[in-house]
């Protein structure tokens, strides 16, 4: 009796055990479900660093989804002073960033030449947005470029790869020569270091953000 | 590889019509699957069903994939399915069937015309969305 009343005074006193939810039988696993993908189309001249800078923010080595040209071309396509560059890409070639989830950051480097200017719908369709990058040795080839983006009103960024042992023009003069909308930013660039190019990418976003906000009054 | 050979192969991609010229004989090598031309590939398609299957679309193998690519069928189909057990761009397609990109467009949107891949969610109006705006910019910033 008393072991009993014992027993049920102990019942009382113990805490409340939380409802234990029997673990889910293990269902059908789901298939994978594809995530949004956002498109950066990285651009400018031959030469200019695209293939570099999309290395160097792209967790996975830059596709080329063509061939290279080889330095058969090399007559064809004439590069800056000090450049020892011999392949170039013929198509396009890409990196790919996973930023949460369910998105998916693409980046794709136009054609350097404007022999390719006829491949620019396709890589353009759908963007959210442009990087034209900027060489100041030869800061006519981006203009094709800026031409295309300003005339599909595609927000875009001027990015103006530093090289090493160069003059490189000051950003008001590049802003002077490209004549871009006075709230697109003319920035500088390594092109070889990757918080570098996610700046230039961070600076695209802010872009777009306050056209956004602008847009819908917010 | 020359240049020429390299034209040849992306021309279906270029938008332009398919060489009338056979290659010439001594142009075949020991791995002849890289010799097949891309035109053959899709039956003469340069453009998929679905326009709005983009260089960035991404697809993922449905469930009914599992079974097989169908009579119609072929071994890119089978291949797209294979690799989209995880998902996949198309462009990412593209380059791991070395096949241009035009080619894989086609193929693409064969296979989710036949309900074989799917979509993930589509955000149409991406550049004035403010969340997800928002929210790409955190990821990046997180990066």
């Amino acid at each position: 009796m008393s072991l009993h009343s014992d027993t049920t005074q102990a019942l009382v006193q113990v805490a409340p055990k939380p409802v234990v939810v029997p673990p889910p039988a293990p269902a059908e696993p789901e298939p994978p479900r594809a995530p949004i993908p956002v498109k950066v189309v990285i651009s400018g001249g031959f030469g200019v660093g695209k293939t570099t800078a999309i290395g160097a923010l792209s967790e996975i080595e830059p596709v080329t989804t063509e061939a290279a040209m080889t330095t058969e071309t090399i007559d064809i396509d004439v590069m800056a002073a000090g450049s020892t560059k011999t392949t170039t890409t013929v198509a396009m070639d890409f990196g790919r960033i996973t930023i949460d989830d369910s998105i998916v950051l693409y980046l794709f480097g136009t054609p350097g030449q404007d022999r390719f200017g006829f491949m620019w719908p396709d890589l353009t369709a759908g963007a959210l947005g442009g990087v034209v990058l900027v060489d100041t040795d030869r800061i006519s080839d981006c203009f094709v470029a800026i031409d295309y983006f300003e005339k599909i009103e595609l927000p875009f960024v001027v990015a103006v790869n530093q090289f090493d042992n160069r003059e490189n023009l000051s950003l008001d003069e590049v802003r002077e020569a490209t004549d871009v909308d006075p709230d697109i930013p003319v920035i500088t660039v390594d092109a070889r270091d990757r918080s570098a190019v996610k700046a230039v990418v961070l600076r695209l976003l802010d872009l777009i953000l306050t056209r956004a906000k602008y847009a819908t009054g917010t | 590889m020359t240049v020429e050979e390299d034209n040849d192969l992306s021309r279906p991609f270029l938008g332009t019509t398919p060489p009338s010229e056979p290659l010439p004989a001594d142009a075949s090598t020991p791995d002849d699957d890289d010799r097949v031309r891309p035109y053959l590939i899709t039956t003469g398609r340069t453009s998929p069903e679905d326009a709005a299957v983009q260089m960035q679309t991404v697809v993922v193998s449905a469930a009914a994939a599992e079974v097989s690519p169908g009579p119609k069928g072929t071994v890119e189909h089978a291949r797209i399915i294979e690799l989209c057990r995880k998902p996949h761009s198309v462009a990412e397609l593209a380059a791991g069937l070395r096949v241009p990109l035009g080619v894989a467009r086609v193929l693409v949107g064969d296979l989710l015309g036949s309900g074989l891949l799917a979509t993930g969610p589509s955000v149409p109006q991406q550049a004035t969305d403010v969340p997800f705006l928002e929210r790409l910019i955190a990821g990046v910033s997180a990066l």
